[in-house]
């Protein structure tokens, strides 16, 4: 088990990181919260040493896309709503500024991770494959229709950004 | 431009500080707890660790205690029978020395109970077989390794022995006595009780062309009988000062505490 220290600089370091794919997971922000806390107290109690800043990154995207996973797929989650979750939307879009952050949120799950690491983490394809333990063809696959959805998105809400 | 949007999108996205500061304590508060709990578990392994091999030990020892053989007493007729007893008193083991002392032992109980109700109920079967009549004789010997309880079970056995003995008519002549570990291990070796061994040792000493084996299935009335003929009363008296002489056997001892056969009733302690 990691000591406080350990703890501390990880969720200085990884919050915002974290934090996002939760964002592009999960609806319901005491879902991000349980989640969040969950993510890094499995980081607390992994045993193994890291062999550098970027395997324990890389472990701690995967960890997350499998806790947040894991909880959509909890049928408790499924069937519970609190009042306050009633007409509940995701907070960043609430001003609407960006037709691109309902493009993203609307794809698959997977699509998203993809989007996420590649656009914005900058892993490459084979990068997000070991991630994610996927082939790589199918990362390039999940990479090239959620380009294509995107696109078509955003050609048909007139979004003009897509380069 | 797709990649810039996408940057900007994601760089709006950052942790609340509540949420940081939630999760912060909250890591601390588990690490806190769990160490907590790997701590008290170890004592608690500890702890029901240490009281286990209590338990062993002292179920070691109990079990030592009762199933460690201390005593042994012999009973010969012509039965002959042999009891195993431990610390308590309580017979934990039992055998015959011959086909008389089987079929007794074939009709009672007598594992795990104290040596006085043993030594009863051996008696009794060997009434019902008629085995206490006017030519018979009951030799019982001890042979313990508690020196403080071997008078106290002496006693208590000669008494048993009187007490039984009320039932027949012509009661039970017998004698009682301790002998040494040597005497009961010859004995143990050639298969005899320590009294039937004695009584032969002595009558072979006595006549030289009589045979051990031979002797062997004689009961001990008949073996004193021939002891008797062979030398007369006196000389065998005379014999055992010569044992006394070398403290060989310990029935010496005991003949010296016990009165003579011939002014206590029943109860025969030599020939």
């Amino acid at each position: 088990m990691r000591n406080e220290e350990e703890a501390g600089r990880a969720v200085a370091q990884y919050a915002d990181m974290v934090r996002r794919i939760c964002f592009i997971h999960l609806k319901k922000y005491e879902d991000v919260e349980d989640a969040f806390q969950e993510i890094f107290l499995k980081y607390v109690l992994h045993k193994k040493i890291f062999e550098s800043p970027a395997h324990e990154k890389a472990w701690l995207i995967r960890v997350a896309i499998n806790v947040c996973k894991d909880m959509l797929r909890s049928p408790f989650r499924k069937r519970v709503c609190s009042i306050e979750d009633i007409g509940y939307e995701p907070f960043y879009v609430q001003n609407k500024e960006s037709e691109l952050l309902d493009c993203i949120l609307s794809m698959p799950p997977n699509y998203r991770n993809v989007i996420y690491l590649f656009y914005y983490e900058g892993y490459s394809a084979v990068e997000i494959a070991k991630i994610m333990n996927k082939k790589e063809n199918t990362i390039y696959t999940w990479l090239g229709r959620a380009r294509k959805e995107l696109k078509e998105q955003l050609e048909q809400t007139g979004g003009g950004f897509v380069g | 431009m797709l990649d810039n949007k996408i940057a900007e999108l994601f760089d709006k996205v950052h942790t609340e500080d509540r949420l940081k500061a939630e999760t912060t304590n909250y890591l601390y508060a588990e690490i806190r707890k769990r160490r907590g709990a790997a701590r008290t578990s170890y004592w608690r392994l500890t702890a029901v660790c240490a009281s286990f091999v209590l338990l062993l030990c002292f179920g070691g020892f109990s079990y030592r205690t009762y199933f460690m053989p201390v005593t042994y007493i012999d009973m010969d007729v012509n039965p002959s029978i042999e009891l195993t007893l431990n610390r308590l008193g309580k017979v934990i083991g039992y055998q015959a020395y011959n086909d008389d002392g089987t079929k007794i032992l074939n009709t009672v109980e007598v594992n795990r109970i104290g040596y006085k109700q043993a030594v009863e109920k051996l008696i009794d079967a060997m009434g019902a077989e008629g085995y206490f009549g006017r030519e018979s004789f009951l030799s019982v010997t001890v042979q313990t390794k508690e020196d403080g309880q071997k008078d106290s079970m002496l006693r208590s056995l000669q008494e048993t022995i009187d007490a039984a003995g009320k039932k027949y008519q012509y009661g039970i002549t017998s004698d009682v006595y301790a002998v040494t570990e040597e005497v009961k291990a010859s004995a143990t070796a050639h298969h005899v009780s320590p009294a039937k061994y004695l009584l032969i040792q002595e009558l072979t000493g006595l006549d030289a062309n009589i045979s051990f084996e031979e002797c062997r299935s004689h009961s001990v009335y008949e073996l004193r009988q021939q002891v008797r003929e062979k030398c007369g009363q006196n000389e065998a008296y005379e014999q055992y000062e010569e044992y006394d002489q070398y403290n060989q056997y310990e029935q010496y001892e005991e003949y010296d505490q016990f009165d003579d056969p011939h002014t206590h009733g029943n109860s025969g302690h030599h020939h």
